[in-house]
């Protein structure tokens, strides 16, 4: 009897009544599907009458029928085994009980039952795709032969009709996904499909790309077979993904309004034309003028070895050598290969994931061609999903950057590394992934110094062999780095002049870039960016506002000259296929181009997609052992919590000879001499003094060095009461005393008082034993908050105040009113000594002024310096976090 | 092909200048968008990528062009950018020739 192949369609209730009839009951009528189905679990139960032991066979059962379906789903394909080819009982109840359970309890897809010739086996497609199954059965055998890597295409005519039934039946798909979107996928098609490009229509397009050696390189790689290119496409397709698009919208806005600035060379063009001259010496002017000019943006920042690579090959172009032909094809190749992932990866994706299952760097991939579908949508988003976007983006970075510092960072140890070497390295990476996430951390080198030898400690006595793998959570590393930052200019000098030079300028241009972590596995920014944009991009699509016109095009159009443009277009379209003509590549970039947005490289993410292989620096031993190289004093390395109140320790003296003699002991004599300021105005050590006033008098001090002596032989009380008064006062307690033309020089100059400022600031606070504020942090705080009152001259006091202005609180009023009048500046005469007994500045003067403080602010005196460093510490903490933010 | 030089004359200006210097102008813009073509390359890749093509440009029987087109196929939008700059390109000797 000759076979006929038959087919079972589940979905389909009269291929059922065809094998069995339809069976009712009174109540609620069972499909003939339910009714097989039942009777296989039936005879589950029949063969084994103990209840209990029935419902654990079926458990067990349905469990094993689960993973077949799962295995099934992942081929895209059910195979069952039927006992005879005109199907018995059995296989009935056998195909429609998978068939049921894989629909009804496992949300699987599956697709119509088709017996097989050899009579033994059924099949259908299976998926677990959510949304409408594409019903491949039909073009089953032709498209499958398309995606054989074995097969020779099917050519362009074939695979173009192939392909166009398929995508329209997916474009339908798409309508459901992109409801919020109101895309009319039809319309799309539309668009496509009577759109040409380069003369060919697209769908001719299509066709040979599918047929093409594209196609089969997706393949070869979702089957495992190679890497490598479907990569390449896959990041075509997330280039022109929504998000990717949503990003580039803003980043296309900046160029364009940047562009008129920027294309200098079009004005220069522009002038050579000008010129009375033949066309061929404007050509050969126009080329010298490009000779000079950098071939592109951001040439200059490139690295040597993609500059020299350009020389290379434009050397190779330049002699029309077989290479630079190769060059050229390849690069049209893969430009066509990206495009596709880009303008149809959506419809290879979804056929992909319809049809094979693959490795799960194809499953990712796929995921991206998916997100490429969108990229038509953005085309009609308006600029407030841009805002929606970003706010979702941000908003999820900030998480992500929050966790960096419960992420384990890890360093792998080479031939000849450290334990130090083994720090730089994590801080390094800890730093680069900061950084990848927007937050800029500067470490000069004597600070990166310091903090890999702080790190170093926490792995003290460990033994370190090549290959060894060593390891801190992020907040350790932070901690360390924080340390460095916390240096006083006097310990980065000391590190800077012992330490920095004997480290190679090759490890400091290793351990100073930035770019991409040492470890591959550091890279956590890029999953944080990654899911930050996957984040985004949900909330966009469920957002369903209503999207309005590509604003991004019209922003391109503006300005634009459109006759010139349109013959622009002709022109870069004859030679484009010239080029691509050479290349035997498709040119598929054309699609959507008036929808599409305009991208420019993003860097940032390059850079983030970019993990440097760990590497080490060869000569990364230079200077680098694991002996603590870093000897800093106490108050070098300003580590000192305020609660603790560390008495401060004068500075060490220089250790070179040359800074000692040219510069007396002061601090603030030196740092006019390193400004150049106390040889330009003629500044004497002896023309600053340090003026404090205390409850009844003021205190006149030649030096820096002699103010600190003097505040350290006070009474804790009396230190106490100074350090409110400089820091919650209308009236700073301690100010300087300079030459009218230094203090004119400083009125006039913002940036030098700036300067004085905060180093004036940091050597009173490091006299209270306060930690210091990094100078280029507290240059920008100081001088944006209160430029009107800091640093000016005073015309009361004639004195200049170097800290800002103190909100003028109760406090500081009754402070004020209780402080003596200020002595003016000639009434102080350098007899009014700094080591007079303090006797004057009695216990009941003081007593006082702390019951008044007291009663104003409640405010235990014992605690009040602790209170005033904890807000100090949580300004500084502050500032950090808007810094960081 | 003539045709498409002939478009690309007509574009610059150039259809009135006799045949000699027309394709002599045509050639060297030809190879100006190539080296246009090259910068794009360059300007979208990674030192790793630049050091791959490198060792496949002087390595005896690397098959360089597959190198090449791996490599571009990996960078986003590449075919928008080649777009871009040409049209770049373009507009500066329009500017040069067309009064």
């Amino acid at each position: 009897m000759r076979m006929e192949a038959r087919k079972f369609d589940t979905s389909k209730s009269e291929d059922a009544q065809i094998v069995s009839g339809p069976e009712k009951t009174a109540e609620k009528p069972k499909s003939p599907e339910e009714v097989w189905s039942e009777k296989y679990w039936d005879r589950i139960k029949a063969e084994n009458p103990d209840p209990k032991n029935a419902e654990a066979v079926k458990k067990d059962t349905e469990r094993i029928i689960a993973g077949q379906l799962e295995e099934a789903a992942k081929k895209g394909k059910l195979e069952l085994s039927v006992l005879d080819k005109d199907f018995t009982d059995l296989d009935r109840e056998k195909i429609f009980a998978y068939s049921e359970f894989a629909t009804r309890d496992k949300k699987y897809k599956v697709g119509p039952f088709k017996l097989d010739e050899s009579g033994t086996k059924v099949s259908a497609e299976i998926s677990k795709e959510r949304g409408k199954v594409i019903d491949f059965l039909k073009y089953k055998e032709k498209i499958s032969d398309l995606f054989n890597k074995e097969e020779k295409g099917i050519g362009a005519e074939k695979a173009g009709k192939l392909a166009i039934e398929t995508a329209q039946k997916q474009f339908q798909f798409w309508k459901e996904r992109y409801k919020a979107l109101d895309l009319d996928p039809k319309e799309m098609w539309a668009k496509l499909n009577n759109k040409k490009i380069l003369g060919m229509p697209v769908k001719n397009l299509l066709g040979s790309m599918a047929a093409g050696s594209a196609a089969r390189f997706i393949v070869r790689t979702v089957s495992g077979v190679s890497g490598g290119i479907l990569v390449g496409a896959s990041a075509g397709a997330l280039g022109n993904g929504t998000w990717e698009a949503i990003k580039a919208y803003k980043k296309e806005k900046e160029r364009l309004s940047k562009m008129s600035v920027r294309d200098k060379i079009l004005e220069r063009a522009k002038d050579i034309n000008e010129k009375n001259i033949g066309q061929k010496a404007k050509v050969d002017e126009y080329f010298e003028l490009l000779e000079k000019e950098a071939p592109f943006p951001d040439f200059e920042q490139m690295s040597e070895r993609r500059k020299n690579l350009h020389q290379e090959l434009l050397k190779e172009l330049k002699f029309e050598s077989v290479k630079g032909s190769k060059v050229l094809k390849g690069f049209g190749r893969g430009a066509a290969v990206g495009a596709i992932g880009g303008a149809f990866g959506g419809w290879i994706g979804e056929h992909l994931n319809n049809y094979f299952q693959g490795s799960s760097e194809a499953a990712a991939a796929i995921k991206d061609f998916k997100k490429s579908a969108g990229s038509e949508a953005f085309s009609q988003m308006n600029g407030g999903i841009s805002d929606t976007f970003s706010k979702t983006f941000e908003g999820a970075k900030t998480e992500g950057l929050a966790s960096l510092g419960t992420k384990e960072f890890f360093s792998l140890a080479d031939k000849g590394d450290s334990l130090t070497t083994m720090s730089r390295n994590l801080i390094h990476d800890y730093i680069s992934q900061k950084q990848a996430l927007g937050v800029e951390i500067a470490l000069d080198k004597s600070q990166l110094i310091y903090a890999e030898d702080a790190l170093k400690n926490l792995f003290k006595g460990r033994a370190l062999s090549p290959g060894d793998e060593l390891s801190l959570i992020g907040e350790q590393i932070n901690s360390a780095i924080e340390k460095a930052q916390l240096l006083t200019s006097a310990g980065k000098e000391h590190i800077k002049q012992e330490y920095v030079s004997k480290i190679g300028s090759k490890v400091w241009e290793q351990i100073t870039n930035y770019d991409s972590s040492f470890h591959s596995g550091n890279n956590f920014s890029n999953e944080i960016l990654n899911s930050s944009s996957e984040k985004a991009v949900t909330f966009v699509h469920d957002s369903a506002q209503g999207f309005g016109a590509d604003l991004a095009q019209r922003v391109a159009d503006r300005g634009r000259n459109r006759a010139a443009e349109s013959v622009v277009e002709k022109a870069r379209d004859s030679w484009l296929e010239s080029f691509l003509s050479v290349t035997g590549a498709a040119y598929a970039g054309e699609y959507g181009t008036k929808g599409r947005l305009k991208e420019f490289a993003d860097k940032l993410r390059k850079r983030k997609a970019l993990v440097r292989e760990y590497r080490h620096a060869e000569d990364f031993n230079e200077g680098d052992s694991d002996l603590r190289y870093v000897e800093l004093t106490e108050d070098m390395a300003i580590e000192k919590k305020p609660k603790e109140k560390v008495e401060p320790k004068t500075e060490p003296k220089p250790k070179k000879e040359r800074v000692e003699k040219k510069i007396p002991d002061d601090q603030m004599f030196k740092y006019f001499g390193e400004k150049g300021i106390a040889e330009k105005f003629k500044l004497k050590p002896e023309e600053i003094r340090y003026k404090v006033r205390t409850p009844n008098t003021v205190k006149i001090f030649p030096s820096y060095e002699k103010m600190t002596r003097w505040f350290n032989s006070l009474s804790q009380k009396k230190k106490d009461w100074l350090i409110d008064q400089e820091l919650n006062a209308d009236e700073p307690a301690i100010k300087m005393d300079l030459p009218e033309r230094l203090r004119e020089f400083m009125s006039a100059s913002p940036l030098s008082r700036q300067s004085f400022n905060a180093e004036v600031d940091g050597l009173i606070k490091n006299m209270f034993g306060f930690r210091e504020t990094p100078i280029s942090k507290h240059h920008e705080q100081t001088e944006e908050k209160s430029e009107e009152v800091i640093g000016k001259l005073n015309p009361e006091t004639k004195l200049l105040e170097y800290r800002s202005s103190r909100q003028e609180t109760a406090q500081g009023r009754e402070n004020t009113a209780a402080t003596p009048d200020v002595i003016k500046l000639e009434d102080l005469t350098p007899d009014d000594e700094y080591n007079k007994d303090n006797s004057d500045w009695t216990e009941d003067v003081f007593r006082g002024r702390i019951a008044e403080e007291s009663d104003s602010e409640s405010r235990d005196m014992k605690n009040l310096v602790e209170i005033l460093a904890e807000e100090e510490l949580e300004k500084k903490n502050n500032n950090s976090n808007q810094n960081a933010a | 092909m003539p045709h498409n030089k002939n478009d690309l004359a007509k574009a610059l200006n150039l259809e009135n200048l006799t045949e000699g210097e027309r394709a002599e102008i045509l050639a060297k813009v030809d190879k100006r968008l190539e080296e246009v073509l090259i910068a794009v390359l360059v300007a979208n890749i990674t030192d790793d990528d630049a050091q791959k093509i490198q060792k496949a440009l002087h390595e005896e029987g690397a098959d360089l062009e597959e190198v090449v087109a791996e490599i571009s196929a990996r960078i986003p939008n590449l075919a928008t950018k080649i777009e871009r700059a040409v049209e770049e390109e373009i507009m500066r000797l329009r500017a040069v020739l067309v009064q």
